[in-house]
């Protein structure tokens, strides 16, 4: 089974969390400051980092966005303020999902398990998607605009592929969370609108449109010749 | 142009101006004479002996027709025995040459300057130089263009100083004003300006005041809110260790109904902990609000569509009439979190399977320029005599509808407080067949 890291600073939190995703065969190793989790983050042996917010040394936000530099391991934020800016700007950084404290165990597991889903999946072997001067490469995960390669993070990846497939088509907000979180969308949930948000200032250039209260819509564009 | 800054730049100039008229006046109405053109007076009449001398009477007369041109001033030229000899206006010193010496250098009864010189020429011969300064304006004798150019100097000298000094004076009472706007409009770093904060004047220390003030208030709020996160922070981390405690338990086989209510309990006091916590940030959001335009009508349209997935839970449906843009001034985010109570407030009450209706109508712009928006929902509705209290905090309605209730009773006492502070009323009623309508009235942006 995948090895999970956990960093949080409560130590008897991440003692429960030890025995609880033990449970779930999950093998887990858990660190409470920013400065030593962002070591064991960056050596490449979990398939998912669960990340808190507040941490002493080095905070959470810092954390992620020096790994972001070096690994693109999944992570999951977890954070107990109340502060929607934080959880955005940790999505903008390159975080995977969040969840609020306190979460329900179950809905951890869940999303953890969801998580390593989506980036097993990217070994999955299929055929490249093209849509005008946009192509994705679903065995490398690799995508190209035109002849430059695009930097895509593990979930705008699987956003686009699914935006990709349905070129041109309305997808809701329900579908794509569902396909690319792994999860059902919840009510006042933004995290998928944070990662499309996130994708459209890569594509640039107005490609992702939005069709208000419903989803969103990819524009396909001729390729130049 | 600042209202100020025209005022006082219109009183100084006008000031100036006055003055200046009546100093104009006033050399316009004395006598052009005055001691010191006599110390001249006497190389003027040296100037005309010596070309009396050198050239003849000719000669003289057109000295003495240049200096009338130039200066005004009228003279007649005599030998020593009183025959004039060269002049314009040998007739006007109709007592003729007076004899002696100097003659006081006093207007006479007239108001007319006189003076009579005698002087000796380099040949030896004498000569008599009397001269007179007419009354009256000297301008007389300077063209349109010169008269124009005068003043056009004059108002543009004193418009220049006037312009300065009004700049002085009002530029710290603009620069305050600037700063204590933007801070109530949000922007908490705002100062004056250390230009102002220099002065060492009671400008200057209005500014530092100020400045110490805005100082104050930014530190209060942001400890304010700092205590809000670590509260936050504090509160939530035992309810997580408690779930997942209670978890563990549950998985080792553990059934017992008393979990369950352990689970529903820390539930609710999360509930009830956000809730506190929206009401401690919507106060210290009214002191840092941040006002600008946006549209009401997106806005609902996101709130509905989020609603409409926790409505199918209980197989409801959330209907949402939308009206086109509806441009209100105020808070996009506190406005946000009140709308979203009231419309998370009537999927809560509603019975199952039935409809939550969202009304948004943009008033008339004579009518005051209000939206209106209704949300009414088909619940069991709350008694007549309690539709006021119910938007007191923590408020329980005492009928069975709130019996199962999780709800911590701050929804309704949070969207009161965001629509009281964008100036709008919130009210609610009971609807004709049953179900309650919270109507809330905004005033649309100018």
């Amino acid at each position: 089974m995948e090895r999970i890291l956990i960093i949080d600073d409560d130590t008897a939190l991440c003692e429960l969390l030890i025995e609880r995703l033990q449970d779930d065969e999950f093998v887990t190793e858990a660190v409470h400051d920013g400065v030593r989790g962002l070591e064991r983050a960056r050596s490449g042996e979990h398939g998912l980092v669960v990340l808190d917010l507040m941490l002493p040394g080095l905070n959470g936000i810092e954390v992620l966005r020096q790994l972001r530099h070096t690994s693109d391991v999944p992570v999951l934020i977890l954070t107990a303020r109340d502060e929607d800016v934080e959880r955005i700007l940790g999505l903008e950084i390159g975080a995977d999902d969040y969840l609020a404290k306190p979460f329900n165990p179950r809905e951890l597991i869940a999303r953890i398990r969801a998580i390593l889903r989506r980036s097993l999946r990217a070994s999955g072997e299929e055929r490249p998607l093209k849509a005008g001067d946009l192509q994705l490469n679903p065995s490398t995960r690799e995508a190209f605009l035109g002849q430059k390669p695009l930097p895509l993070t593990s979930v705008e990846f699987s956003l686009l592929e699914t935006l990709l497939h349905e070129a041109g088509r309305t997808v809701s907000r329900e579908h794509l969370t569902e396909t690319v979180l792994g999860r059902e969308l919840r009510p006042f949930d933004r995290v998928i609108d944070v990662h499309v948000s996130n994708l459209r200032r890569k594509l640039g250039n107005e490609r992702i449109k939005t069709v208000r209260g419903t989803g969103y819509l990819l524009v396909a564009r001729p390729a130049p010749r | 142009m600042p209202r100020l800054f025209v005022k006082v730049f219109l009183g100084f100039w006008a000031t100036v101006i006055v003055v200046g008229i009546a100093l104009v006046l006033s050399f316009v109405f004395t006598p052009n004479g005055s001691y010191l053109p006599w110390q001249d007076a006497r190389s003027t009449a040296r100037e005309v002996i010596r070309e009396m001398d050198r050239h003849g009477p000719a000669a003289a007369a057109r000295v003495l027709s240049r200096l009338e041109r130039s200066q005004g001033l009228e003279a007649c030229l005599y030998d020593d025995q009183g025959t004039p000899i060269a002049g314009n206006h040998c007739g006007t010193f109709s007592d003729g040459p007076m004899r002696g010496n100097m003659i006081p250098d006093r207007p006479n009864s007239s108001g007319m300057y006189r003076n009579m010189m005698r002087l000796p020429s380099a040949n030896g011969k004498v000569y008599v130089l009397e001269t007179q300064l007419p009354w009256g304006p000297r301008q007389i004798h300077h063209t349109v263009f010169e008269f124009a150019l005068h003043w056009l100097v004059v108002l543009l000298v004193s418009s220049a100083i006037c312009y300065l000094l009004t700049l002085r004076l009002t530029r710290p009472i603009l620069r305050l004003g600037e700063a204590s706007r933007q801070i109530s409009e949000g922007n908490l770093q705002a100062r004056v300006p250390p230009a102002v904060e220099a002065r060492r004047d009671e400008f200057g220390d209005l500014a530092r005041d100020f400045n110490t003030m805005a100082e104050r208030i930014e530190d209060l709020l942001s400890s304010h809110r700092q205590l809000i996160s670590d509260v936050s922070h504090e509160l939530r981390s035992p309810l997580t260790r408690i779930q997942l405690a209670v978890d563990l338990v549950r998985k080792r086989g553990g059934d017992d109904p008393a979990l369950s209510r352990v689970q529903a309990d820390v539930e609710r006091l999360e509930h009830l902990i956000a809730r506190l916590l929206t009401v401690a940030r919507v106060e210290a959001g009214a002191a840092a609000a941040k006002w600008e335009r946006f549209d009401v009508n997106g806005l609902l349209a996101e709130i509905a569509a989020d609603a409409q997935l926790e409505a199918r839970q209980r197989e409801c449906t959330v209907v949402f009439s939308e009206a086109g843009a509806c441009i209100v001034m105020g808070d996009e985010h506190l406005l946000r979190s009140a709308l979203e109570n009231v419309v998370r407030n009537a999927v809560y009450y509603t019975s199952p399977g039935t409809e939550i209706l969202i009304t948004l109508t943009p008033g008339a712009a004579a009518a005051g320029g209000m939206m209106v928006l209704e949300v009414s929902d088909h619940g069991p509705g709350v008694p007549e005599s309690e539709l006021l209290s119910i938007f007191r905090p923590f408020y329980r309605v005492g009928n069975a509808r709130d019996q199962q209730s999780g709800g911590a009773g701050l929804g309704l006492a949070i969207a009161s407080r965001v629509v009281q502070l964008h100036r709008g009323t919130i009210v609610a009623s009971n609807r004709p067949g049953g179900g309650l309508q919270v109507t809330i009235r905004l005033p649309l942006a100018q």
